[in-house]
């Protein structure tokens, strides 16, 4: 009797539930913090939550192209609070951006002082900010291992290269750098695959720094992490070795020089060949050519500047994120007197 | 909140403003406990004919209609970016849900253009601000030892209660007992560590000039040189959530002593067995301090057939002390202290495990335990 009542309740519990296309489920996605973003195909947003220790991924329905014309809004952080019904003091704008399949700019935002409340705000070509009303949408989601008491991981970059979702994050407790392999579809079953990370530095010492940036980038037929620390070493990690529960040790190829952070970094391709393009902290926006990843040696013994040589965009200042917008233009959240502004500019 | 409040204020734009009949503007709530809405009643009936047979969208809506944050000139006002939310038609006007719940205490200007020609009406709402809490304090920083080696590499500060995040570095000085401020001692994240519950934020040092060889470290020294004495300063400016300043700053003076590379050893720790029927705690003296937030969360104990006693675990004693009350009386027998390997002491080397590894001095493969443990007899 009580096996066919669990049947019924099976049932009905199946039938309330709206199944929509690939592997996505209706419903209220409960984000109770937007770290980080990066997109999928077809307009689906994958959204790292800190707070919440858990990964999303959201159809945000927004799969057609929409033109071609720039997105260019001043105080944008003036404009997402007004949306959001506070102050420009109480918005922190995480992460821009851009969905490929409609060329609109999302942005990863905190609102209010304290801990504060997510929200994920489209930007259209004309300018229009609308957050997003993240209920009755197609979405699915997975848990991060590892947040306990008081220990929480704050996810730094996300990114999505095929089928497959990696995200970085940082602990306040241990020092370590950890990386998220996650299959997506998302299995109910799989929890992030966890993959310690390491690179050569500073003579034969090893180091576990926190990955700050990275951005998934094919050198040959291999595709590769390329990823920044503080201090901006670049370290290449082949996406063949990340398999859940190992430790992978990265292969430093360039110093980007210290006194420095790295804030976001993007690939592209201009001209037939590949660079990387980097905002940072203090050295600002920098080209790095990525001719020479797949040959450069690898710096293990303590240097200055190293690696490929790179190139300072100096008109370029101020750049706390950044994005591809298209194949030949990036966007730009930009630090201003009066606030932020998010503008878009040809690839240097 | 459950009944209509009345506006609360108009804000005349012109004395057009106060004739007879406008409708009026306050903010509500479906039922009680419900977020708020700003609702609209009284709109001329021939407007409400009209609007119901537009079914506009909230874009087209905001011409209309529009919920804004007070503040500024009312050409500001007027410009600003509505908040967003879905508008519902009524019997006698229209209701407005923000997606985003509307701050207890926070202005808004409802805008409402009920008149083709004539200027619209602003007017002021806002829900009522409840008393707030007491003003945060820093509760404690740790490491809390006052003497603490020159390659320390984080430090906990903990608040009573919620503080303003997103600017936390400029509340944060390192002063040398000359005086001098050590420039950029702490490694700046913009994500901010806290912890879950939001109470606690993790402070690193510096890594560069932590660890050895690096040039930032070659550059501008360490962060700390053994022998000398720092002050870890926090501003009492750090505002709370509601925008008070902490009730007081804090400062916390220690001696650098010499760099630390050893990785923890369970080894190495004296255990003080307690007695067979008494429920008094394992005590467990550190020879050097361990990470304070870890040692609460990664050390437990198992029985002989490796079931976990419940207890309850302390840190003290400057973290160099760990007593475990068991929540029943100890039996006879072998019992196990067991730590995760990942357990650091505050300069970051883990059980079995320095913070730095070299290759050329280190074997290469770990041993990739992921505990290690102790054995005590409880006789």
């Amino acid at each position: 009797m009580r096996t066919k009542l669990l049947a019924v309740a099976a049932v009905l519990a199946l039938g309330t539930v709206a199944r929509a296309e690939g592997g996505l489920t209706k419903g209220t996605p409960e984000l109770k913090s937007a770290s980080a973003l990066a997109f999928g195909t077809n307009g689906i947003l994958f959204v790292a939550d800190s707070a919440g220790a858990t990964v999303f991924a959201i159809d945000t329905g927004d799969a057609k192209s929409t033109g071609d014309k720039p997105v260019n809004v001043e105080k944008i952080d003036g404009k997402v609070a007004a949306a959001l019904g506070v102050t420009e003091k109480e918005v922190k704008i995480n992460d821009v951006k851009v969905n490929p399949a409609s060329g609109n700019a999302y942005l990863a935002v905190s609102r209010g002082t304290g801990a504060g409340t997510p929200a994920i705000v489209k930007v259209t070509r004309e300018g229009a900010v609308e957050p997003l009303a993240l209920k009755d949408v197609p979405f699915a989601k997975i848990a991060i291992p590892g947040q306990d008491k008081g220990k929480a991981t704050s996810f730094t970059a996300i990114a999505f290269l095929d089928g497959r979702v990696f995200v970085a994050g940082l602990s306040n407790e241990e020092f370590a750098s950890t990386l998220w392999a996650i299959g997506y579809p998302f299995k109910d079953a799989a929890k992030g695959s966890a993959i310690e990370i390491y690179h050569g530095a500073h003579g034969a010492v090893e180091t576990k720094s926190p990955i700050r940036t990275f951005v998934p980038y094919k050198i040959g037929t291999e595709e590769n992490i390329m990823a920044s620390y503080t201090c901006t070493p670049l370290v290449k990690i082949p996406v063949s070795e990340l398999k859940a529960g190992v430790k992978v040790k990265g292969t430093t190829i360039a110093e980007l020089g210290n006194r420095n952070q790295p804030l976001d970094m993007i690939a592209y391709t201009k001209d037939g060949k590949g660079y990387l393009l980097s905002a940072n902290s203090a050295h600002g926006v920098i080209k790095i050519p990525a001719a020479e990843f797949g040959t450069a040696t690898p710096i293990t013994a303590k240097t200055g500047i190293a690696g490929p040589k790179y190139e300072k965009i100096t008109e370029l200042k101020d750049v706390v994120q950044l994005d591809k917008f298209d194949d030949t233009r990036a966007i730009l959240l930009v630090k201003t007197a009066a606030g932020f502004d998010l503008k878009t500019v040809p690839l240097p | 909140m459950c009944q209509f409040i009345s506006l609360s204020l108009l804000i005349a734009l012109s004395p057009a403003l106060f004739a007879d009949e406008r409708p009026s503007v306050g903010v509500t709530a479906t039922k009680p406990g419900a977020p708020a809405i700003v609702e609209v009643r009284g709109l001329p009936r021939e407007m409400l004919t009209r609007l119901k047979a537009a079914q506009l969208t909230p874009k087209e809506w905001a011409p209309i209609f529009r919920v804004v944050v007070a503040g500024g000139t009312n050409d500001e006002l007027l410009a600003r970016t509505p908040l967003a939310g879905t508008y519902t038609l009524t019997d006698t006007g229209v209701r407005f849900d923000p997606q985003f719940p509307l701050v207890p205490g926070r202005e808004y200007i409802a805008v409402l253009h009920d008149r083709p020609k004539g200027p619209p009406m602003l007017v002021t709402v806002a829900l009522p601000k409840p008393v707030p809490g007491p003003r945060v304090a820093i509760s404690a920083v740790y490491p809390s030892a006052n003497r603490l080696p020159e390659n320390t590499l984080r430090f906990y500060i903990h608040f009573s209660g919620p503080v303003a995040r997103g600017d936390v570095y400029k509340h944060l000085k390192l002063i040398r007992d000359d005086g001098v401020e050590v420039k950029e001692p702490f490694l700046e994240l913009p994500e901010e560590l806290w912890s879950t519950e939001g109470d606690r934020l993790t402070i690193l040092f510096h890594p560069g000039r932590v660890k050895q060889g690096l040039v930032p470290r070659e550059d501008d020294g360490a962060v700390l040189e053994q022998g000398r004495t720092y002050t870890l300063s926090i501003s009492d400016k750090w505002e709370d959530t509601e925008g008070r300043p902490l009730v007081s700053g804090v400062k916390k003076t220690f001696t650098a002593t010499a760099s630390d590379h050893e990785p923890v050893d369970l080894g190495v720790w004296a255990l003080a067995a307690p007695r067979a029927g008494s429920d008094s705690p394992l005590i467990v003296k550190l020879p050097k301090p361990l990470d304070h937030a870890m040692l609460g969360r990664v050390v437990w104990v198992v029985d002989a057939a490796g079931n976990r006693v419940p207890g309850d675990l302390t840190v003290g004693g400057g973290e160099r002390v760990l007593t475990f009350a068991p929540k029943k009386p100890w039996a006879k027998g072998a019992y196990r202290l067991v730590a995760d390997t990942r357990l650091e002491d505050v300069c970051g080397n883990r059980v079995g495990e320095p913070f730095e590894v070299d290759e050329r001095t280190s074997p290469k493969e770990r041993t990739g335990e992921k505990t290690a443990d102790r054995v005590f007899t409880v006789k």
